[in-house]
C-alpha cells in the first residue's frame, strides 16, 4: 500500500525531478522508504529503470512476451515492497536483490503456469512494464535477410532460435564443431540484425 | 550512458541461445540487470532471435500449423494440385493463408525438396531442402502472410521428392 503522509519530509527536496532519472539505486530506496511526497516520484523512477532489464530476463527465461510482463509486474511488485518495509539491505546491491527476486519469481510462474494475482500497485508497475519497446519485425523483410544469408547461415539460425536446438545438436545434425556453430550463429545474427535495421531497398 | 565493461556481442548471444554455464548466464544476468547500455545491445539480440523463434517459415510443418491454430490464427487453406496455376487473393478475415501443394506420392525416407521462384523473373526466393510434408495427405504447406505483399506476387512452388523424379509445379498469382 502507498502510504498517505506524503507531508512528511521537505518538499524541495523531492521537485529535484529532473535528477531524479539519474538517481543512484541507493538514492532512490531511501526516498522510497522514507515515505512522503518523493516516494511516488522515486518508485516510478525505479520502475521505468527496471521495467525493461526484468522484461529483457523474462523473455530469456520464459520465452513468452506475455508472461515476460507479468514477470516484470510480480518482480517490480516485490522489490517496492520491500523498498517501503526498508528490507533492502544493502542498496548499493540492489541489482543483486532484484535478480534474486527474478528467479523466485520465474520459478513460481513456471510453476503456476498462470497470471501474476492482480496488486494494488498494478497500475504504476504495468505502465512501467508497458514502455519496455517491442519489437514487431515485418515476416517479408525477415524472410528476405534470412535469404541473403549464406545456406550454413541460415540453417544455424533456424535450428538455433526457430527449432530452439541446443548447438551440440546443431552441430551434429549439420556436421561442424559446437564451436564453429557458436561463431556461425553470432555473425549470422548480427548480418541479420543489420539487415532487419537498414532502411527497405527503395526507401534509402 | 557508458559501460565500463561492455558485455560483447558473442557473449550476448551465448546468454540467449542458453549456450553458457549457470556461473557465467548469472554474471551476465546481474550485469543486465544493472546496466543500460548492455541491455539495450542485449535488446537488440532478443528481439532478433524472437523473430526467429516466432516466425512461419514459408515451408511449414503440419504440427506448428495445428499450433497456431489452437493460438486463435485464423488459417486458410487453399489446395492446389500439380500442374495447376490458380489466382488466390488474400483474405481480409484470415491471418495466414497455407497453399496446400497436394498431390504428392510420398515415399518414407525419400528427402522432398521445395524450390519458390517468381513466375516472371525465374529468381530463386527460397529453397528448402528436406522440407516437411503432411504424409497422410500427401501434401506440402506453403504458408503465406500478408506482409508478402512486398515480395513477388507471382510464384512458381517446384516440389521434388526423391532425386530422380521431376518436380511438381504449383502457380500462384496473388493479389492482397
Amino acid at each position: 500500500m502507498l502510504s498517505g503522509s506524503d507531508t512528511a519530509l521537505p518538499a524541495r527536496w523531492y521537485r529535484l525531478g529532473p535528477m531524479r532519472a539519474e538517481a543512484s539505486d541507493a538514492a532512490l530506496l531511501t526516498a522510497i522508504a522514507a515515505g512522503g511526497a518523493g516516494r511516488r516520484e522515486a518508485e516510478r523512477a525505479l520502475c521505468r529503470r527496471y521495467a525493461p532489464r526484468i522484461r529483457l530476463y523474462g523473455l530469456r527465461h520464459l520465452r513468452d512476451e506475455e508472461r515476460a510482463r507479468d514477470l516484470v509486474q510480480t518482480v517490480l511488485l516485490g522489490v517496492l515492497e520491500a523498498a517501503r518495509e526498508g528490507r533492502v539491505r544493502e542498496p548499493e546491491q540492489l541489482v543483486r536483490f532484484v535478480l534474486g527476486t527474478c528467479r523466485n519469481a520465474v520459478l513460481r510462474l513456471r510453476e503456476l503456469e498462470g497470471r501474476a494475482q492482480p496488486a494494488t500497485d498494478e497500475v504504476l508497475v504495468a505502465a512501467a512494464g508497458g514502455e519496455a519497446p517491442r519489437d514487431p519485425v515485418n515476416a517479408a523483410v525477415l524472410l528476405r535477410c534470412l535469404g541473403s544469408l549464406g545456406d550454413r547461415a541460415r540453417r544455424v539460425l533456424e535450428l538455433s532460435f526457430h527449432e530452439e536446438m541446443e548447438s551440440e545438436e546443431v552441430a551434429t545434425r549439420l556436421a561442424l564443431s559446437r564451436g564453429n556453430v557458436r561463431v556461425i550463429r553470432h555473425r549470422a545474427l548480427a548480418a541479420l540484425r543489420a539487415c532487419l535495421d537498414a532502411p527497405a531497398p527503395g526507401n534509402a | 550512458m557508458s559501460c565500463a565493461r561492455p558485455l560483447s556481442w558473442e557473449t550476448l548471444v551465448d546468454w540467449w541461445a542458453a549456450d553458457l554455464d549457470e556461473a557465467a548466464a548469472s554474471e551476465v544476468e546481474e550485469h543486465l540487470l544493472g546496466c543500460d547500455v548492455c541491455s539495450a545491445v542485449a535488446r537488440r539480440v532478443a528481439a532478433t532471435a524472437e523473430a526467429l523463434r516466432t516466425m512461419v517459415p514459408p515451408v511449414v510443418r503440419p504440427e506448428r500449423l495445428a499450433e497456431l491454430f489452437r493460438g486463435g490464427v485464423r488459417i486458410l487453406e487453399n489446395p492446389i494440385a500439380p500442374g495447376q496455376t490458380c489466382d488466390f487473393h488474400f483474405p481480409k478475415n484470415a491471418d495466414l493463408a497455407v497453399h496446400v501443394l497436394g498431390g504428392l506420392v510420398l515415399e518414407p525416407g525419400a528427402p522432398v525438396e521445395v524450390t519458390l521462384r517468381s513466375l516472371s523473373t525465374g529468381a530463386v526466393l527460397g529453397h528448402v531442402e528436406d522440407a516437411p510434408v503432411d504424409p497422410q495427405r500427401g501434401a506440402v504447406y506453403l504458408a503465406c502472410q500478408r506482409d508478402y505483399a512486398q515480395l513477388d506476387h507471382d510464384l512458381v512452388a517446384e516440389v521434388r521428392v526423391g532425386k530422380d523424379r521431376p518436380p511438381a509445379r504449383y502457380t500462384i498469382l496473388h493479389h492482397f
